[in-house]
């Protein structure tokens, strides 16, 4: 059966509709309650990783040193926890690196409207701004594009008993169905996520993809330290449980791309 | 092949290169060389800039209007003191005539001399107050033998004032006449002179503007057809120059005037101006193979998957059936292994032969095996949206000549082209057919799907750069102009031909290469 | 199992065939191989199969045709994608479809035996 993986432009709104999907279809659900877990395991403050996934933190506040590794920790904990089939999953962005799965439903829940309460037009407009900037910056990607998504649901147009109950149905459509193929998928993620969070406490700059066992990690380096590097990489990436091969392209030179 | 629905793209076969006086296009060939020695050899010729052929007519215009004026100048104070040397002969002429008519009447009458003597004081005065004003007109030997003739007459009429003595009344009057008779005769003589030679002057000047805006006109005409000349059709053929770059056309201005000017500069800027714009061009074709090759190796790595797969299960069946199995099966595993090896090998040897960056090397091709590179490149792409590619290429087609590379990008842009027409399509097909008379100049490689088509008022503009139907990140719209330059470059032209809803059809032109015998 | 599982492979890689059939037959599965689409939905039409196991890509009928050929005709049957080509896109439309599974090659015989004897358990749909 499918997983959910829910974003929404105000946190509230969308973990309100994400609990009450889960609780309608019996759905585990997830969200930044993980973190206490991981602040614990790691010892970093909780609070700085609430506030690492808030769009409305401002950067300066948010790319901090080791925000990559916190993010990477975060990935890392909601990949695993997603591993088991029937979850919802809301607010650790999860929509930002869940990607090509065919058994996620990817949502986004878009609450401001140009009418919405409170907020004037502007202020919707800046948030939205600040959302791009936010997931640009952290995963490459624009988590305000619709297209991204399988469904996006504007509550101008419906109430969110009628997000719950579309969410809901959406669940039996076999199109979402879990199938060796997306779970491979979803299993390679995992792995590479893990590698990489592993990775980023000794290297700022981590690629991974996984294909089963095997790894490929891209990162940057001088000229100089390149064979030590990849050496190093490939002792520490191939110590993972999970892990059978490791290639590593290591890029030198300022023009160099990942 | 080419009905009248066809569009055209690029000017036709037939028309002729434009043959040039002054700059003619070369030869793809003589292009390079003509490029390395240009700026050194039009540099050594001697300069006559326009703008120095334009001071100079000017400077001849302004010497000519000033030396007609000079000469008014001078000519007209002569006038004036011609004038008013006529007044003065007038009234001097006038004076001896009222002297001889008193001196008649002495002689006739017995009237008194006094008014005659008065008259002869006039004439005398009149000589020598504006003697400064006769000598510009006289020479002074003529004026003193006027004043000399003059103070005689006057001593003869003192003479016969004094003494009345008959005999010298008689001799007296003798000498009075004569004097009197020359002077009357002097100044008629010389008035009617001065006079006719005024009216001479008059004439000219009548005249003379006449002749002097005929040779302006004449100076004016010769400079004029002069700057028409250099300049007109200099700039003439710089403006067909640019409508050929426009065109697409870059073959470069060369030079067959003898000297530098103001042109020759022109003309080699625009040169470098060209050289610019073909480096540009390169690296837009570059990057837009770049971009085909990103489309080309989503469906190599797909279709890597099956030799890949086999590669896979048939290692996994040796080794968990490895103890049981009898050697001759086993032999055919590892057959299949090796052999599926090779395949994945085939796979990415022809996308990394493509991808490879090589210099630009124009060179007698196949052409039937270009094609099959360029659709071989593009079947896993097709296969996966399910298209058949059925193609008509008959062997012996005669060589033509480029780059490798060029050739392949140009026909895996225009598969490429179909098979995204066709991804909605539930039984695709693009047929390449090759069409090559014999005695042709050129010959036709048909790239045909049945796609939805391009609308006719769509078809100028698909091969503008920027222009997709696509979506975002789809498509770049680089594709059919970076191939039209492609095309281009070969000496070559592209038609699209397409009906809404039956598909289209890409046609691309190519020189043949014809060996001499 | 009271009864031996029918299992037909569809696949123009003559090599699939060639390795799974001893393979699955070893588990203890009655295996028939077909390199194209036109012959294993004839076969399909006199026989019934548990599970037909099918390649996507494949000239003339596809895996496709052969999926909807099975949910139509005979619903009992499970079918299992197996493609070179996977994506998001194709998966989503072979379940829509009705497939059973879909796995993306390259995959190990191993990987199929555990889908087969899931779909063996599994209801009939
Ligand atoms: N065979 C065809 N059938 C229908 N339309 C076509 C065909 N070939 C080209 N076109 C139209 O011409 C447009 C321009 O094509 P072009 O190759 O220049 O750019 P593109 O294909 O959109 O982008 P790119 O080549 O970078 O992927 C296309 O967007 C499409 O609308
Ligand atoms: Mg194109």
């Amino acid at each position: 059966m499918p997983i959910f993986v829910v974003s929404a432009d105000a946190y509230p709104i969308g973990r309100r509709i994400a609990e009450k999907t889960a609780a309608a279809l019996g759905y585990r659900y997830i969200d930044r309650e993980i973190l206490e877990g991981i602040a614990a395991k790691h010892d970093i403050p909780e609070e700085r990783l609430n506030r690492l996934l808030d769009a409305a933190t401002p950067p300066a506040q948010i790319f901090k040193k080791n925000w990559r590794r916190q993010l990477a920790l975060i990935q890392e904990a909601t990949l695993d926890k997603l591993l088991a089939d029937h979850v919802v999953c809301h607010g650790l962005a999860a929509h930002l690196y869940v990607l090509g799965v065919s058994h996620a439903i990817r949502v986004r829940i878009i609450s401001t409207t140009d009418k919405a309460a409170g907020a004037s037009q502007t202020d919707a407009k800046q948030l939205e701004q600040l959302c791009r900037q936010w997931s640009l910056t952290a995963f490459d990607m624009d988590q305000t594009d619709p297209a991204q998504y399988d469904t996006v649901i504007r509550l101008a147009e419906t109430d969110e008993t009628e997000a719950v109950r579309t969410l809901v149905a959406m669940s039996a459509d076999s199109r979402f169905r879990a199938n060796t193929f997306s779970v491979n998928c979803l299993k390679d993620l995992e792995l590479s996520s893990r590698v990489r969070s592993q990775l980023l406490k000794d290297y700022t700059n981590i690629k991974v993809e996984a294909h089963k066992g095997t790894i490929i990690v891209r990162t940057r380096v001088s000229r100089r330290n390149r064979n030590k590097v990849i050496e190093d990489i490939k002792i520490k990436a191939g110590n993972i449980e999970g892990v059978s091969f490791v290639e590593v392209h290591a890029a030198s030179g300022l023009l160099a791309r990942l | 092949m080419t009905d009248d629905s066809g569009h055209t793209m690029n000017k036709a076969p037939d028309r002729p290169r434009e043959s040039m006086c002054v700059y003619a296009p070369m030869d793809a060939a003589e292009r390079k060389s003509a490029t390395a020695g240009r700026h050194t050899g039009i540099q050594q010729r001697a300069c006559f800039p326009v703008r120095l052929r334009l001071i100079l007519a000017f400077a001849a215009i302004f010497v000519y209007c000033a030396g007609v004026t000079l000469w008014t100048i001078y000519v007209l104070p002569a006038v004036h003191h011609k004038i008013r040397f006529l007044e003065l002969a007038d009234a001097y002429r006038h004076e001896t005539a009222q002297m001889r008519r008193f001196e008649k009447n002495y002689f006739l009458y017995g009237t008194h001399l006094r008014d005659a003597l008065l008259h002869t004081q006039k004439a005398r005065s009149i000589l020598s107050d504006n003697e400064a004003d006769i000598l510009k007109v006289m020479s002074r030997g003529r004026l003193t033998a006027m004043q000399k003739s003059l103070a005689s007459y006057a001593a003869g009429l003192q003479k016969l004032a004094g003494g009345h003595s008959p005999e010298v009344r008689a001799e007296v009057q003798h000498r009075l006449r004569k004097y009197g008779h020359r002077l009357t005769a002097d100044a008629d003589a010389f008035s009617i002179q001065e006079r006719r030679a005024l009216d001479r002057t008059f004439s000219l000047l009548r005249t003379g503007p006449l002749i002097l805006l005929a040779v302006l006109m004449i100076i004016l005409f010769a400079a004029a057809w002069h700057i028409n000349r250099k300049i007109v059709t200099a700039l003439g053929r710089l403006t067909d120059f640019t409508e050929r770059i426009a065109a697409g056309d870059y073959t470069r201005i060369t030079f067959k005037k003898t000297r530098r000017d103001e042109f020759t500069q022109l003309a080699t800027a625009m040169n470098q101006m060209i050289d610019e714009i073909e480096k540009r061009q390169e690296i837009l074709v570059q990057s837009h193979k770049i971009r085909a090759i990103g489309n080309l190796v989503a469906g190599v790595a797909h279709e890597l998957n099956n030799p890949l797969n086999n590669i896979l299960l048939t290692a996994v069946s040796l080794q968990e059936n490895y103890a049981d199995l009898p050697p001759a099966e086993a032999l055919e595993m590892l057959a299949d292994i090796v052999g599926e090896t090779e395949r994945s090998r085939e796979i990415v040897r022809n996308l990394l032969d493509f991808a490879r960056q090589r210099e630009r090397e124009i060179k007698r091709l196949d052409l039937g095996e270009m094609l099959g590179r360029a659709i071989r490149l593009v079947s896993s792409q097709a296969r996966m949206s399910k298209i058949r590619i059925e193609t008509c290429i008959p062997d012996n087609l005669p060589p033509v000549h480029s780059d490798r590379q060029l050739l392949i990008q140009l026909f895996v842009n225009l598969l490429l082209n179909a098979v995204d027409a066709l991804s909605q399509n539930a039984h695709g097909r693009i047929a390449v057919t090759v069409d090559a008379p014999t005695q042709a100049e050129y010959v036709a490689v048909s790239i045909t799907d049945n796609g939805p088509g391009i609308p006719r008022r769509l078809q100028d503009r698909i091969f503008d750069p920027f222009f997709t139907t696509k979506p975002e990140g789809r498509g770049t719209g680089l594709g059919l102009s970076v191939s039209r330059n492609i095309i281009e470059q070969l000496g070559g032209f592209m038609r699209v031909e397409s009906e809404v809803g039956k598909g289209a059809t890409f046609t691309v032109y190519l020189p043949v290469t014809r060996v001499p015998h | 199992m009271n009864q031996k599982l029918k299992i037909m492979v569809v696949d123009d890689e003559a090599i699939v065939g060639k390795r799974l059939k001893p393979s699955l037959e070893s588990s203890g599965y009655t295996v028939e191989t077909f390199g194209d689409g036109r012959s294993a939905i004839a076969r399909l039409s006199k026989e019934r199969f548990d599970i037909v196991i099918t390649d996507v890509r494949m000239d003339d009928v596809d895996g496709m045709q052969i999926l909807e050929y099975v949910r139509a005709n005979i619903p009992q049957t499970k079918v299992i994608i197996i493609t070179g080509y996977a994506s998001v896109d194709l998966a989503r439309r072979a379940l829509d479809k009705g497939a059973f599974d879909f796995i993306a090659k390259p995959f190990k015989p191993g990987d199929l035996r555990t889908v087969i004897e899931k779909a063996a358990r599994a209801p009939s749909a």
